[in-house]
């Protein structure tokens, strides 16, 4: 019987090729070009466009190549010195009938299951590579044989074997096709010719002729085409040539996403060089044609060519201007500077302000990973009419005009060297109104009201981490308070986990040096908490006892700040706490799907010491968020002025039900509450001690649950109730389903207590008159929902019932092409200074060019949103 | 009711012996490599090559602000951690097909008090973190070992037939290649 | 070798036909025929000679097969077909039907291939009619030893540089 070699192609009649590997799924039937069986004598017009009748209606024109000067080329690498090409002017190719095959083109009529999961959005099919069923398919081409047929071979003095007649040669993963080809053994160096098709390594390439060396798989094609089928990119060149086992150069060539018979948009250039290793092109001389319209022309750029996040020349984003004069748009230019650092360059222009520019520099050495942003504008607004200077906005803040320059810095860094990690995060603007004004960010910047300026450190050696920061804030909003800066805080902690049945030594240290801008408390404090614990830990259930020292030592200023009878009060308690819990399971047959049921008790008795407070500031402490997890923390602060005063018993349960089959915990249900045995004195206000209401024995019953229906859909919730006066403190339902970024939908709603806001009479202390109510009665629907493969609609809806307005609305429509695709959204809602503002914004991608995605940006409005866009980059 | 006193985490011995690749370093890949070895689960060097493999494809952390106060400052935050992961044995062969992992916090915000924000969310990370490595751990207490028993003779018997395949490929007339240098 | 011309020729058999009209010799049954460097093994051998002289050589078997040195130092030559024929004259060898040769490691397979020994040409070809249906000729190279030193590429691709990762435990 013959061996099982790897193609066996016969002529199928009409001019097409049926060959069949063993049990190749698609069959490989690339279809000669007509032209070759006219064997004219002439030049051969060989046909360059691969036009193919494409569906859409839309008569497509095939990528012409309105060739220029033939590119004088040194092709140091390709053996065969190539003539520049004939200039061959573009013949109306709708003589080839060369079809979609060529070039791996699957329709998605005819992929798998599994494959139309990958298909990229807005496409209707993807490029398959045929199988390999060589035995060596998956070895590297240098250890694999040469396995070669054809209709005929010659070999001369054992060297030289010249196969004529359809030949099929595959090493290893490589695979080679051609009329006719001449192998020179010792230098494994192939001369092909006619027809020529190179499959190696997830690329297809296909010319007229061309050379190919086995040994290092550089080589070179005349008249090529080309396939990346994982990054789904196409094109054609003159001359293609492989310098290396991972680059591509392309000469007078053409390059585009769009599926074959599409040529919506492509980049036509002198030179292309794609480098697979490094995951990025870069083209000379490059003009951006759209619908074979050149819009763009550009000396030098670079673009991804794989999902590794870079961009590459992006598309204005037009929106409306906030000040409601004229528009807002911005063109960014991407600079591949190095492989390690790049820049982007975005100039804009603000209706009603002037022209701004941004700029952000990456740049990333072994030891960290930096990126530096700023912008600035000489703004010329004068403001509305409406406001004038001195009144108050929404917020009740002054409003102030900035004309004239206004800017923002950022510095991100974060690395390590050797064991010692490191991050810098610092922003700084030059005015509270930089962010709304300006800045083209979401809603959720726009609100942000203190601006993080800090740097740390933190490191672990001989059992303990250590941890160390200096940090301040920009407070860019007159409402809030300006909060501590900590000039350092410094901190020392026993690392490492608790070893149980053992008695275990815990240690907990900071110091920190508190400094205030105004005329308020400032001063250094040390903390220390020392300890003991002895776990007694199994798998059915764990005892911890642990009993701790805490203690604030503090040395005040005497000459920053007010008056101080005593400036270096200290507290010191010692605190014991017992956490018990035991683990049932049982199994359980539900809705056809057999789970493991878990119910797990748990109890956690806590005493801490009363010790008086009063005389201590309050730097950085707050009161936690009561949830079902603070049930069990062993303090109700955090951060070190105050030290709990307590003596109660938390007691909980929680039921989980997870999937025999696949360990996922398809549902939850937590429920718990705090008994107090003795009224808690210590709050958070300064300088006086009770502010508890000292009749309730127990706290709110914390409850929460968590379902998950499948891969697609979640739900989540929890409650406060309030059994005393039976009523919800705090309440929320939140529902997620995304399958993958298809269709999105978030629906979610919140309810909590707090205090109104009372409107302030002229010199500044509130009236009984109620400015705003306090409670927390919100909900938020959002989502992406597809309208067919190519149209969605983007919506968010989130809606503040106490104070009955509108915080954020988003209608948004997009269109997907398979290699374009285009937004226009309108956004409306409350910004920084409470304040309603709406804008429309108009944004578009070249997909494969890479796009930052520079539109509107929904990350936060839409949770999904974000993942959904990074996989279709 | 049909409850009793849970038994032990049955880990598959060969599980027990994992590397880890992907977005490997990260705060929650750091909290695995810590919390572990408390369930005699080995972390192994990259090149060994017995270590089955843990891979983590995506590690995503976000902070959002839930909800406002009337004047529209953030009254809530929510901390939210995507994880996916996969196992695959020291062959390649999937154990554990492409799976996420969530969980989510939410923490009231304190304009007033930023510092205290910052450290209560610093807090809820770590919380989280362990939380969602609990839950990888039920995930790879799945692979009880009878089923890798399966998959090693599996593998077995398809290694035979692929070298029967390579002996049938080259007849035996070809002599190895001593060629004269 | 060259040198097998003037070897004795030595050729068992189960039996022996000798046609003196025609000077055609035919043995039958497991036919062996050793000179110098050159040996046959076949079902049925034929000995053509014109005028005294050995002009052609046919060797049948399922399949028959040949082996020949060519050269001191090269290596020996494995030819293999269920019709083999020797032409003296043209020191030329044709084999068919199932043929194959391996030369220096490299297999050639195919219905019909001519082996012109001394200006050490292979031609192969397929042909239509071919009994097994495989119109095609197929040619194995091994990988040559020569690419193998060519690059040793180093064993782990330099990763891109990133951050080293941060120390084991930041926090609890």
């Amino acid at each position: 019987a013959t061996p099982a070699s790897a193609w066996q192609c016969q002529a199928d009649g009409h001019g097409g090729w049926q060959c069949d590997g063993a049990n190749s799924k698609a069959s490989l039937t690339p279809t000669k070009p007509t032209a070759k069986a006219t064997a004219s004598s002439t030049v051969d017009a060989s046909n360059k466009g691969s036009s193919i009748e494409s569906s859409s209606p839309v008569n497509e024109t095939p990528l012409s190549s309105a060739v220029e000067a033939a590119p004088t080329r040194s092709l140091a690498t390709a053996p065969a010195a190539v003539p520049p090409a004939s200039a061959a002017e573009e013949e109306p190719s709708n003589s080839s009938c060369g079809n979609n095959r060529e070039l791996d083109w699957v329709p998605a009529s005819e992929l798998t299951q599994a494959q139309l999961a990958t298909v990229k959005r807005g496409c209707n099919g993807m490029y398959v590579e045929p199988e390999n069923d060589s035995p060596e398919a998956d070895l590297k081409p240098e250890e694999s044989p040469i396995r070669a047929s054809a209709n005929s071979s010659e070999t001369v003095r054992r060297n030289r074997t010249r196969f004529t007649g359809d030949v099929a040669i595959s090493q290893g993963s490589r695979r080679i096709f051609a009329d006719s080809a001449t192998a020179e053994r010792d230098q494994q160096l192939l001369e092909l010719d006619g027809n020529v098709v190179i499959r190696d390594n997830g690329v297809l390439m296909r010319g007229d002729s061309g050379s190919f060396n086995s040994a290092d798989g550089t080589g070179s094609l005349d008249n090529a085409e080309f396939v990346i089928h994982e990054v789904s990119i196409r094109g054609d060149a003159n001359l293609l040539t492989k310098s290396g086992e991972q680059t591509i150069e392309l000469y007078d060539s053409r390059y585009t996403r769009c599926a074959p018979g599409n040529s919506d948009w492509y980049l036509q250039a002198n030179e292309i060089d794609l480098d697979r290793e490094e995951g990025f092109g870069s083209a000379k001389h490059a003009k951006i044609y759209v619908k074979d319209v050149p819009i763009a022309y550009v000396p030098y750029m670079t673009f991804p060519i794989d999902n590794r996040r870079r961009s590459g020349l992006l598309l204005p984003t037009l929106s409306t201007s906030k000040t409601g004069r004229g528009l807002d748009i911005t063109q960014p230019y991407y600079f591949n500077l190095a492989e390690n650092y790049d820049a982007t360059l975005s100039p804009r222009y603000i209706g009603g302000r002037g022209l701004a520019t941004e700029l952000e520099l990456r740049y990333l050495n072994q030891y960290s990973e930096w990126r530096l942003s700023g912008a600035q504008i000489n703004d010329k607004y004068e403001g509305d009419e409406d406001e004038g200077e001195g009144e108050k906005n929404e917020k009740g803040e002054e409003i102030v005009n900035h004309q004239g320059k206004r800017w923002l810095v950022g510095v991100n860094e974060e690395g390590a060297i050797g064991r010692v990690g490191h991050r810098i995060d610092y922003t700084k603007v030059s005015d509270n109104d930089y962010l709304n004004d300006i800045s083209a960010e979401s809603l959720d910047v726009q609100r942000q009201t203190h601006l993080d300026q800090k740097a740390e450190f933190w490191t672990s050696a001989a059992g303990f981490t250590y941890r160390g920061e200096i940090q301040q804030y920009q407070t860019i909003d007159d409402t809030v308070a300006t909060p501590y800066q900590l000039r350092p805080r410094l901190e020392m902690e026993k690392s490492g986990l608790e070893q149980s049945n053992q008695f275990n030594l815990l240690f907990l240290s900071e110091y920190s040096d508190f400094v205030h801008p105004d005329d308020k408390v400032q001063g250094q404090r040390i903390y220390l908490e020392p300890g003991i614990s002895y776990p007694l830990e199994s798998r059915w259930g764990f005892l911890t006892t642990t009993a701790k020292m805490r203690g604030i030592y503090y040395q005040l200023d005497e000459d920053r700040g007010p008056e101080l009878d005593n400036t270096s009060p200290s507290t010191t308690s010692a605190m014991a706490s017992v956490d018990a819990g035991l683990f049932f399971e049982r199994d359980l047959e539900l809705f056809g799907g057999s789970f493991t049921q878990t119910l797990e008790p748990r109890v956690f008795y806590l005493y801490s010491q009363y010790q008086e407070q009063d005389e201590n500031p309050l730097f950085d402490t707050a009161e936690l968020t009561f949830s079902y997890n603070q049930l069990f923390r062993d303090t109700r602060f955090n951060g070190h002025d105050r030290i709990d005063d307590a003596n109660q018993v938390s007691t909980g349960i929680t039921t989980r039900f997870i999937d025999k089959a696949t360990g996922v915990e398809r549902a939850s249900f937590s429920l718990g509450q705090i008994n107090y045995f003795d009224d808690r004195k210590i709050g958070i206000s300064e300088w006086n001690e009770t502010d508890y209401d000292t009749n309730s024995s127990h706290s709110d019953i914390a409850s929460e649950v968590t379902y998950r229906l499948n891969e697609s859909f979640r739900m989540s919730g929890d409650i406060l109730w309030d059994n005393e006066n039976d009523e919800t403190k705090q309440g929320s339902l939140t529902l997620r389903y995304n399958n993958d970024g298809k269709l999105i939908v978030n629906a979610s709603l919140r309810k909590s207590q707090s205090a109104d806001i009372y409107a302030e009479d002229i010199n500044g202390n509130p009236t009984d008159e109620i400015l705003w109510k306090g409670d927390v009665n919100q909900s938020d629907l959002s989502g992406v929902v597809p309208l067919n493969d190519r149209w969605a609609l983007i919506g968010r809806y989130n809606y503040d019932h106490t104070n009955n307005r509108s915080l954020e609305e988003i209608v948004g429509i997009e269109y997907n092409s398979c290699c374009w695709k285009t937004q226009l959204v309108y956004q409306e809602g409350i910004d920084g200074n409470n304040e309603r503002e709406h804008g429309l914004y108009l944004y578009f991608q070249l997909k494969g060019l890479g796009g930052v995605d520079n539109g509107l940006d929904l990350d936060d409005s839409i949770v999904g949103y974000k993942e959904r866009e990074q996989d279709d980059r | 009711c049909g409850f009793q006193l849970r038994g032990e985490l049955n880990i598959a011995e060969p599980v027990k012996h994992l590397h880890l690749t992907g977005k490997t370093s990260n705060p929650f890949t750091s909290r695995v490599r810590q919390r572990f070895p408390l369930y005699d689960i080995h972390i192994a060097a990259n090149t060994d090559p017995q270590a089955y493999e843990l891979s983590f494809l995506e590690v995503e952390e976000d902070t959002r602000s839930l909800s406002y106060d009337a004047l529209a400052r953030t009254s809530e935050y929510e901390l939210s951690i995507e994880v996916e992961f996969t196992l695959l044995d020291n062959q390649g062969n999937t154990l554990i097909p492409p799976r996420k992992l969530y969980g989510e916090k939410t923490y009231n915000s304190n304009p007033n008090n930023v510092i205290a924000s910052d450290n209560e969310e610093e807090l809820l990370w770590k919380d989280l973190r362990v939380q969602v490595a609990n839950a990888l751990l039920n995930q790879l207490a799945t692979i009880d070992p009878n089923k890798l028993e399966q998959l090693k003779e599996a593998q077995a018997a398809a290694e035979a037939k692929q070298e029967e395949l390579d002996r049938h490929a080259i007849p035996p007339t070809a002599n190895p290649t001593n060629r004269p240098q | 070798l060259p040198s097998d011309r003037n070897q004795p020729i030595h050729i068992y058999s189960d039996r022996l036909e000798r046609d003196e009209k025609t000077a055609v010799t035919t043995y039958i049954g497991n036919v062996k025929l050793d000179q110098g460097s050159l040996h046959i093994t076949a079902d049925k051998l034929v000995i053509y000679q014109a005028n005294g002289d050995l002009s052609k050589i046919q060797a049948i078997g399922k399949p028959a097969h040949l082996q020949q040195l060519p050269e001191v130092g090269q290596q020996i030559v494995y030819a293999q077909g269920e019709v083999i024929d020797y032409f003296s004259d043209k020191d030329l060898l044709i084999l068919t039907k199932n043929a194959s040769i391996t030369q220096d490691g490299t297999l050639v397979k195919s219905e019909r291939i001519e082996y012109l020994i001394s200006e050490e040409i292979i031609k192969a070809k397929g042909s239509a009619e071919a009994t097994s249906g495989d119109d095609r000729v197929h040619v194995v190279i091994p990988p040559s030893q020569t690419n193998n030193k060519a690059h040793s590429a180093p064993e782990k691709t330099p990763e891109q540089p990133s951050p080293s990762q941060p120390p084991l435990s930041d926090e609890e």
